[in-house]
């Protein structure tokens, strides 16, 4: 089964060059530029959450709080990324398992999200 | 004349009587003379209305004069006192009473000198004068001093008048503390902040100011300190201000000592650096939002430059894939240049930030060379690494130091050649050197190869950058605990070395 990975930025061309890279490397990809509906009760998790830190009025770090101390989606890894300096330090604090920034290597993202999800 | 009994005078007697009563009258004054003279450095007769000196004594003061002289005025007074001599004189002549006036007078050597002089007119039976004695005292000495004085009092007022005209004028606070803590001087702009007037401030300390509790507590914790030790303090404080809302101000106290070197008062100066620092934060958070909105289109061109690479990589055009390649390497350094700006200015705030991790220097630099090795065909990057050798800093920071030093070791050998890149150890130590064999650096230019903006070679044309790469190198590696230095020769190459403390090494762990 092909694994799916969810990935929550507010920049759109970000989030299509993105499905363009990882679906040519056969992952099914869902975008969403509104975090706030990514934390709604009963919505289906994905295996791989790609994360933007600053999003309009949302802080991607406080979201990846809230889902890692959550119980039911606290195993969901998490991939924060960002093009703000020194970000990688307070997103590992929020609880990421990953950082990648901004403007990142294809191969750099290829291998963070084949440690997660193979 | 007239006679006792009214009998005729017999002229020979007479004679003799007002001959007596002469020779008296000059031992009178001969007399009179030896007693004042004792007390006087001057001694002069005048005729009655002052056309002639008579007779001028002053040994080692002024220059004698033994016959009747009527140039006296011009040898004895300079001319712009010559007319208020004069018309004391005219006065003591029309009211016929005592001449007295200080003055300077030019003395035996030329030179200016005072008088205190005093002259008393003689006069005859019918109450006309017939001349005037006078008696001068040397009060050049005395004088000299009271002139000096008035002038030191003179440029003491003057000091006084123009230390307050800047004191007063200047927006910082300024003010003094006697030792107990209470206000001696306050200058205008602290007066106005207080809203105060001089009269309802001086002698009254911080609480009774209204100062707030801690505040006024934390200054006279501080003056104390400053009483023990001599030693200035310095520090910033907020707070909120009668108009104003909260401020922030930056000041200094320093202890005033006396002669003997005993602390007598405490000075202080206060600045309102609201502004700066309201200015110096915006500008910080301008150049993060500025270098994020430049970073995230960045993001998505390279995004789809290297989508391109892998489509066309698939389908094995080569060609096109340089392309994108070198396309590639160019955002690469756009991002470089955005976050170096970041960096410089958060090295000017203090907010460049570390973080510590476990890593491999040899395969990091190894890895930094590798990728500059394909920006360039002109040179070839040598290395001499040890196998393994981990470190405990941040990661990052350090390879971008490397990527500085050996991108520079390329940019500033334009001829190509080699570059030899390598690290050894010492017992407490690492070294890391970068050598190249370029265009070098002149001598006097050396040292300023790692200020902010400095550019050694103005090759402005030729060789391109913003000067800030060995700054920020330099504060990395300083931040770390190491040093960065640069040893070359113009025409001959550069050899930068980075040492790194032993302590970052994590050989054993």
């Amino acid at each position: 089964m092909r694994k799916k990975i969810l990935i929550v930025d507010d920049d759109i061309e970000i989030l299509l060059v993105l499905r363009i890279m990882l679906e040519r490397k056969g992952y099914v990809i869902e975008l969403s530029s509104e975090p706030e509906k990514i934390l709604l009760p009963g919505a289906s998790l994905p295996d791989l959450l790609i994360l933007d830190i600053w999003m309009g009025n949302f802080d991607g770090r406080e979201i990846c709080q809230q889902i890692k101390s959550d119980p039911t989606t606290q195993h969901l890894p998490i991939i924060i990324f960002s093009a703000g300096r020194d970000m990688e330090h307070s997103a590992k604090a929020a609880g990421a398992d990953d950082f990648l920034a901004k403007p990142f290597e294809q191969k750099n993202l290829f291998e963070k999200v084949a440690k997660y999800i193979g | 004349m007239i006679g006792k009994d009214d009998s005729p005078v017999d002229p020979f007697e007479e004679i003799k009587r007002l001959k007596a009563e002469n020779d008296a009258l000059k031992k009178h004054v001969q007399h009179l003379n030896t007693i004042t003279m004792a007390n006087a450095d001057v001694a002069y007769k005048m005729n009655a209305d002052w056309s002639h000196m008579l007779e001028l004594n002053a040994p080692d003061f002024l220059a004698a004069t033994h016959k009747p002289d009527q140039q006296w005025l011009h040898r004895y007074i300079m001319p712009e006192d010559q007319p208020r001599i004069l018309l004391a004189i005219k006065k003591a002549v029309d009211e016929k009473r005592m001449f007295e006036l200080e003055h300077p007078v030019v003395t035996v050597d030329g030179k200016e000198g005072w008088t205190l002089s005093r002259a008393i007119p003689v006069l005859d039976r019918e109450g006309n004068i017939t001349e005037w004695l006078g008696l001068g005292i040397d009060i050049t000495a005395k004088k000299k001093a009271e002139l000096d004085l008035l002038k030191l009092i003179e440029d003491a007022e003057q000091q006084k008048r123009l230390y307050e005209t800047i004191i007063g004028s200047t927006p910082d606070l300024v003010y003094v503390f006697d030792l107990n803590a209470r206000f001696s001087y306050a200058n205008e702009a602290l007066l106005t902040m207080w809203g105060r007037t001089k009269e309802n401030s001086f002698g009254k300390s911080l609480l009774e100011i209204g100062y707030e509790p801690w505040h006024a507590a934390m200054h006279e914790r501080e003056i104390e300190h400053i009483k023990k030790t001599k030693e200035p303090v310095r520090g910033e404080v907020a707070f909120p201000h009668a108009t104003l809302g909260k401020r922030i101000y930056d000041y200094i106290l320093v202890p005033v000592l006396d002669a003997r070197g005993q602390v007598t008062a405490i000075a202080g100066t206060t600045r309102d650096i609201t502004e700066i620092r309201k200015l110096s934060e915006q500008k910080d958070e301008f150049l993060a939002i500025a270098s994020h909105e430049l970073k995230t289109p960045l993001t998505s061109v390279k995004g789809y430059a290297q989508v391109l690479e892998s489509i066309f990589e698939d389908r094995k055009d080569t060609e096109a894939m340089m392309m994108l390649g070198r396309m590639d390497k160019q955002i690469n350094k756009l991002t470089g240049f955005i976050t170096d700006l970041l960096d410089v200015t958060r090295i000017q705030s203090g907010k460049l930030q570390f973080s510590e991790e476990l890593f491999d220097l040899s395969v990091l630099t190894e890895t930094i060379v590798d990728e500059l090795q394909l920006t360039t065909t002109k040179h070839s990057i040598k290395k001499n690494l040890p196998a393994t050798l981990l470190l405990y800093a941040d990661m990052e920071r350090v390879g971008q130091v490397i990527t500085n030093l050996v991108t520079n070791a390329i940019k500033y050998s334009p001829a190509g050649g080699d570059v030899q890149t390598s690290i050894s150890e010492a017992d407490d130590h690492l070294l890391l050197t970068v050598k190249d064999c370029g265009i070098g650096i002149p001598a006097d230019r050396q040292s300023k190869v790692f200020e902010q903006f400095y550019r050694a070679n103005n090759y402005r044309q030729a060789i391109s950058g913003m000067g800030i790469g060995l700054y920020i190198s330099a504060e990395i590696v300083q931040r770390i605990g190491g040093k960065i230095w640069v040893d070359s020769t113009e025409g001959v190459g550069s050899t930068f070395y980075v040492q790194l403390p032993r302590s970052n090494a994590a050989r054993n762990l």
